[in-house]
C-alpha cells in the first residue's frame, strides 16, 4: 500500500468528571491511514468515535480533557507534542473537519462568503479579499453548489441542510488537505442527498488525493464508501480489518451484530435484528471484555480477562478472546 | 429591513399612548389636587373654587381632559407648574441633558467593565476569576443603592476630599475635567449596581455560544484562539446581551432618580422628586410621560442593534 499519512500509536484520552476524577473516553486506540484511503470508523453513539476525531485535531477542550497516553504522528511528527500555534498550522491546512450537523457548524452571523475568504486569509495572510472570494466561489462550484456567487452573499440559515454540508466540504478541501477528517458528514441529511454528498465527497477525494477518516454508525455508508474498517466498542477498537473482509468475515460477535441489524431490500429479513442494551456509561466499565454485558457468545472468561487487540488473520484485527477459535 | 423598522414603530404608538392614559389616570386618581393646596393655605369662597376649576380646565370629565392634556403635549405645551407658574416645558428643559450625561455615561462605564470580566469569566468557568466577578457582581446588585451612594460620599467626598459632593460643575464654573470630576462618584454607584447583571448575562452567553458547532468549525479552520473568542464567539454572544441591555434602560433610569437625588445632580430625577414633594402635577406627568417615551426609543433603537447583529431577523 501507498505511503502512510497518519499514524496513531495506543491513543487514550481521559475527561475530567469532578476536580480529582478523571475517566477514560478511548484507550489502546491504533490505527494508520494511507494516502488516499478512506478508513470508516464505526460504532454505536458513545463509543468513542467521535473522541478519536476530535483528538486527531486537538479540538477537545483542555479544561475538560486530556490526551494521557499515545501518539498522533502525522508525517511523522507526534502531533500530541506541538505547541498550540504549531497546531493551529496544521488545521485547515494538511487536516481539515466538517462535522454533523451542518445546521449548526456554519456561523450564523457571517456571509456564507465571508467564512470561506476567512479560512484562506487565515492560511496566507496576503492574500487579497479579492483574490479569496474569487477562489472561495471556485470551490463552491467545485462542490456543485449552483449559482455561487449569489450563494456567497447569503447567510447559513438561507441555505438547505444539504448545500450547508456542501458548503463545509468546500471550505473544508480549500487548502487542499491530505486528511478530511469527516465526523458523521451525512447524519443529518435526508437519504437523497446523503446518497449525493456521499458521491461528491468520494469523487473529490479521487480528483484531490484526500485521505479520509469517515466517522459514521451508518453500515451502509461504510460499505459505499470505505477501503478499511475499525469498529470501536466503548472507547476500544474492536475489530479492524478492510472492507471486504469486515462485510465477509467478521469475527468480533459486535461486529456481526452491527451487521445483522442492517436492513437488506434484497432479502426477507423477518424481524429487525438488534444488539440488545446500550454502551455502559464509562463510569460502570464491566470488568473483563468491556462487550461482555450484551455479548451473545459471553462466557466466564470474558468476565475476567480484558481480551487485546490480536491479529488473527493477515491485516485483521480483533479484540476477542474467543476469536480464532470460534 | 424598512419593514421591520416601520412594524417596530407603529408598535410602539399605541404603547406610548397606552402609557400616557396610565399616567393620567393615576395622576388624577391619587388624592388632592392643586385646588385643594390653595384652599389650604388660606379662605377660597366656593365661587372662587369653582372659577379655579374652570380656570385649571378641572370641571370637565377626565375623558376630555386627558385629550385636552394629550393634544397639548403633542404640540409641544406640557401646561403650567403649579410651582413656580412657568411652563412646564422651560423646566423640564434643561434638565435632559444632565439626566442624558448621567445616564449614558453610566450605562457606556458599565458595559465597558462588565463585558470584558464577563467575557474572562466565562473564559475560565469556575476559576478564582470567575468567582471574584461572580461575587462582586452580587455583592454591587444586592446592596441597596443609596447606601453604596452615602458611604462613597461619605469616604470620598467628606473624608477623604478627593471629590465633589453635590452637583454637576463646580460654582465656580468649569469645562469637561471638573464635569468629570462631578461625574465620577454617582457613575460609579451606578456601575456597580448594574455591573453584575451584564456580568452575568455576558458570561452565561459566552458559556452557550462556546459550545456550538460553529465554533469548533472556526478552531477546526485553524484560526487564532482571540479569532475564535472575538469574531466567532462574542459577536454571537452579543445578540442576547443587547436584549438584556434594553430590559435593563428602565431599571437604569429609574436607580438614576435617585442617584440624582442623593448627589444633587440637575437632572430630570431631582426635579420629579421635586414635583412629587410639591404635587406638581403636570411636571410629574410631563417628566414620567418623556421617560417612557425616551425607554420606548432606546428600546427601539436596541431593536434595530439587535436586527443588524442577527441576519435571521433583518432577512425575514
Amino acid at each position: 500500500m501507498s505511503e502512510v499519512i497518519l499514524e496513531v500509536e495506543n491513543l487514550q484520552v481521559k475527561f475530567r468528571v469532578s476536580k480529582r476524577d478523571m475517566l477514560t473516553a478511548i484507550q489502546d486506540v491504533s490505527f494508520r491511514v494511507h494516502k488516499k484511503e478512506i478508513l470508516g470508523i464505526v460504532g454505536e453513539s458513545g463509543c468513542g468515535k467521535s473522541v478519536t476525531a476530535n483528538t486527531i485535531l486537538r479540538l477537545l477542550p483542555s479544561q475538560t480533557s486530556q490526551i494521557s497516553n499515545g501518539k498522533i504522528l502525522f508525517h511523522g511528527q507526534d502531533l500530541v507534542q506541538l505547541s498550540n500555534k504549531e497546531m493551529r498550522q496544521i488545521r485547515g491546512d494538511k487536516i481539515s473537519m466538517i462535522f454533523q450537523e451542518p445546521m449548526t457548524s456554519l456561523n450564523p452571523v457571517y456571509r456564507i462568503g465571508d467564512q470561506m475568504v476567512e479560512m484562506y486569509r487565515a492560511k496566507n495572510k496576503h492574500m487579497s479579499k479579492k483574490e479569496a472570494w474569487q477562489k472561495a466561489i471556485h470551490m463552491l462550484e467545485m462542490v456543485d453548489i449552483p449559482s455561487p456567487e449569489q450563494r456567497m452573499k447569503d447567510y447559513p440559515h438561507q441555505l438547505s441542510g444539504g448545500m450547508r454540508q456542501r458548503v463545509m466540504i468546500a471550505m473544508a478541501l480549500s487548502a487542499r488537505p491530505e486528511l478530511l477528517i469527516a465526523d458523521e458528514p451525512t447524519t443529518a441529511l435526508d437519504v437523497t442527498i446523503q446518497a449525493q454528498v456521499l458521491q461528491l465527497m468520494k469523487q473529490l477525494q479521487e480528483e484531490m488525493d484526500t485521505a479520509i477518516l469517515l466517522i459514521t454508525h451508518d453500515m451502509g455508508v461504510v460499505a459505499e464508501m470505505a477501503d478499511t474498517v475499525m469498529v470501536m466498542y466503548a472507547g476500544e477498537v474492536v475489530e479492524y480489518a478492510d472492507v471486504t473482509t469486515i462485510f465477509n468475515r467478521p469475527l468480533h460477535p459486535y461486529t456481526r451484530g452491527l451487521l445483522a441489524s442492517l436492513t437488506r431490500a434484497d432479502r426477507d429479513m423477518g424481524r429487525l435484528s438488534s444488539i440488545e442494551g446500550t454502551v455502559p456509561p464509562l463510569s460502570q466499565m464491566p470488568e473483563g471484555c468491556r462487550f461482555n454485558t450484551r455479548c451473545p457468545d459471553c462466557q466466564a472468561a470474558c468476565k475476567e480477562k480484558a481480551p487485546a487487540l490480536l491479529e488473527v488473520e493477515p491485516n485483521h484485527m480483533v479484540r476477542c478472546l474467543r476469536c480464532g477459535k470460534v | 429591513m424598512l419593514k421591520y423598522i416601520l412594524k417596530r414603530l407603529l408598535q410602539a404608538i399605541p404603547t406610548f399612548l397606552i402609557i400616557t392614559i396610565a399616567v393620567f389616570v393615576l395622576s388624577n386618581a391619587a388624592p388632592g389636587s392643586p385646588v385643594d393646596l390653595i384652599k389650604a393655605a388660606g379662605d377660597l369662597t366656593p365661587e372662587a373654587e369653582q372659577e379655579l376649576r374652570v380656570q385649571l380646565g378641572l370641571d370637565k370629565p377626565v375623558a376630555v381632559r386627558y385629550l385636552i392634556w394629550l393634544g397639548d403635549m403633542l404640540h409641544g405645551d406640557f401646561g403650567t407648574s403649579t410651582r413656580t407658574n412657568q411652563p412646564v416645558w422651560s423646566l423640564v428643559q434643561e434638565r435632559i441633558g444632565p439626566t442624558l450625561v448621567l445616564t449614558l455615561t453610566s450605562l457606556v462605564c458599565s458595559l465597558l467593565i462588565a463585558i470584558p470580566l464577563g467575557i474572562m469569566a466565562s473564559l475560565r468557568p469556575y476559576s478564582i476569576w470567575d468567582t471574584v466577578s461572580s461575587f462582586l457582581a452580587f455583592l454591587g446588585a444586592s446592596t441597596p443603592n443609596f447606601f453604596v451612594a452615602l458611604v462613597a460620599l461619605y469616604i470620598f467626598a467628606v473624608k477623604l476630599g478627593l471629590l465633589p459632593s453635590m452637583g454637576m460643575y463646580s460654582s465656580n464654573g468649569g469645562g469637561l475635567g471638573d464635569l468629570a470630576l462631578h461625574l465620577v462618584l454617582p457613575v460609579s454607584i451606578t456601575v456597580i449596581r448594574m455591573m453584575g447583571t451584564y456580568i452575568k448575562q455576558t458570561r452565561g452567553s459566552m458559556l452557550d455560544v462556546m459550545n456550538e458547532e460553529y465554533v469548533k468549525t472556526a478552531r477546526a479552520k485553524g484560526l487564532g484562539e482571540g479569532t475564535v473568542v472575538i469574531k466567532h464567539i462574542l459577536r454571537n454572544a452579543l445578540i442576547p446581551i443587547v436584549s438584556c441591555i434594553g430590559l435593563n434602560i428602565p431599571y437604569l433610569v429609574g436607580g438614576s432618580t435617585v442617584t440624582e437625588q442623593i448627589f444633587g445632580w440637575p437632572g430630570m430625577g431631582s426635579l420629579l422628586v421635586l414635583s412629587i414633594n410639591q404635587r406638581d402635577y403636570n411636571v410629574i406627568m410631563a417628566i414620567t410621560v418623556l421617560i417612557a417615551a425616551a425607554v420606548l426609543v432606546v428600546n427601539l433603537l436596541i431593536d434595530l442593534l439587535y436586527a443588524y447583529l442577527d441576519p435571521k431577523i433583518r432577512l425575514d
